[in-house]
């Protein structure tokens, strides 16, 4: 490859990176809203037939005028950063024990928000870093073969002031709720009402398959979020749609492309996304086992301080088990299992003729 | 050509080491420099009712301050003060790149501007 050309990828990879900067206002903001996305992870990690769950990313970007933070003194460079990580582990997790009733526990914890300096462990908390931490820890119990799990535990936020929640969870079959309270306070409810069949977790291979997968996310009486999603052909194409019921609105759409159903290997997502001032935008992003290139993506303006007209570049990882099958969260179907090698005869060049 | 290669897979593993302020600077060493017919003190940067002061020095005419370093790297809006005037005099919005910056207070009474070097 010619220098010229290196200088062209880096022209594309970091055109247009001033379109955006976070202020603290939206870095505080998003704590509540990734406490929440953080459970709802913990809830399609934590299912009844599953083993174990592991997912981690890192957003990195690499140039510190890319997110510099707008406040009343002006722009200051520097980096937004956000770093997760999320386990479940039961007993069972390698899936050889026994198929009755399995314990797990889960930590799913996640760092993020506005730092003068880039870092991967210790931040340098300049004088306008701002550094959120959302921890979510949990036990849970399930019997696989009568496809049900309780599960229970606290959640930690920390952004302006700290406070703990805590949450239950109850799935049974197709259906889970996940209610999560402050104090005695009902902060929201999320209600999954899985109806696509999915062989992973035992169902046959029917038109169930085009059953929709509906998820209520209750905040309060008057603030009630929708989401489907929708198989189009074969479990690999799937609509993606977000809508507020109360006040009614659109969030996202989304087309999605796995071109294997268990979403391990690769992701292709086209997205449009509602902004505040309701102009609607359009992004896309693609998806490998370690590495994740999005850019407008709803989920990055929904997860990554609203941010629009940059690249995100995310090193990251999400699997799961069942048995001796792994997947990624939500997936229908296991990942195809490793190809068998026919064995070779071992040419023997030490062969001796005379013998 | 190989060296082209190692070199960018050389900054590409900086990148994603998170180690860019190896190379970027992420404070700036200021040094300001008084080229006005008036003394002038506290270089600040302001937000709406609101300031900071980034050099505090009093510099006479043709004086230079001591090198202060700060961890403003970005764009914001300064102003000075000048002697036996009650308000300070806005200087404008200007950019610090990071690294070591002379600035240069220029003009006349109360029509002041700041040159970065």
């Amino acid at each position: 490859m010619r220098v010229e050309n290196y200088s062209f990828v880096f022209a594309v990879f970091f055109a247009n990176v001033f379109a955006w900067n976070p202020t603290p206002q939206v870095i505080e903001e998003q704590v509540p809203q990734t406490a929440f996305a953080q459970l709802l992870d913990f809830q399609n990690a934590a299912r009844p037939e599953y083993n174990a769950y592991l997912s981690a990313g890192i957003i990195y970007l690499p140039l510190p005028s890319q997110s510099a933070l707008l406040t009343e003194w002006g722009t200051h460079n520097g980096f937004a950063f956000r770093q997760r990580i999320g386990i479940w582990l039961t007993d069972n997790f390698d899936g050889k024990g026994s198929k009755g009733i399995t314990f797990g526990l889960g930590w799913f914890g996640e760092r993020q928000g506005w730092d003068n300096e880039d870092f991967l462990f210790v931040p340098n908390r300049g004088n306008f870093s701002q550094i959120n931490q959302i921890h979510s820890w949990g036990l849970t119990i399930a019997d696989s073969s009568k496809h049900w799990l309780f599960g229970g535990g606290l959640q930690y936020l920390n952004a302006k002031d700290e406070s703990f929640r805590w949450w239950l969870l109850g799935t049974w079959s197709r259906f889970s709720i996940m209610p999560n309270f402050h104090k005695g306070d009902l902060q929201f409810i999320n209600a999954q009402l899985f109806l696509q069949a999915r062989e992973l977790l035992g169902n046959e291979n029917s038109w169930q398959n085009y059953l929709p997968d509906l998820e209520f996310s209750f905040y309060t009486k008057d603030s009630v979020k929708i989401f489907v999603s929708q198989n189009i052909f074969k479990q690999k194409y799937y609509l993606e749609g977000a809508f507020w019921a109360r006040p009614q609105d659109f969030a996202y759409a989304a087309l999605k492309f796995y071109p294997d159903p268990s979403r391990l290997l690769l992701a292709l997502e086209a997205t449009a996304t509602k902004k505040d001032n309701d102009d609607i935008y359009f992004g896309g992003g693609i998806t490998l086992p370690f590495l994740r290139v999005a850019y407008n993506h709803a989920d990055d303006y929904e997860s990554f301080f609203k941010s629009r007209g940059i690249w995100i570049v995310e090193i990251r990882l999400a699997i799961g088990s069942s048995g001796d099958s792994f997947f990624a969260l939500k997936a229908p179907k296991a990942a195809p299992k490793e190809v068998k090698r026919i064995p070779m005869k071992k040419a023997n060049f030490n062969s001796n003729n005379g013998e | 050509m190989k060296s082209v290669k190692f070199l960018f897979l050389l900054l590409l593993g900086a990148f994603f080491s998170s180690c860019t302020h190896w190379l970027i600077d992420t404070e700036t060493r200021i040094q300001v420099k008084n080229s006005t017919n008036r003394d002038i003190y506290e270089l600040s940067v302001i937000s709406p009712g609101k300031r900071i002061v980034l050099v505090p020095d009093t510099l006479k005419v043709d004086e230079s301050s001591n090198v202060h370093v700060i961890s403003w790297v970005g764009k914001f809006k300064f102003a000075i003060f000048v002697k036996n005037l009650p308000d300070s005099v806005y200087l404008g919005e200007y950019e610090l790149k990071g690294g070591s910056i002379k600035a240069e207070i220029k003009g006349e009474d109360m029509a002041l501007k700041m040159v970065l070097k």
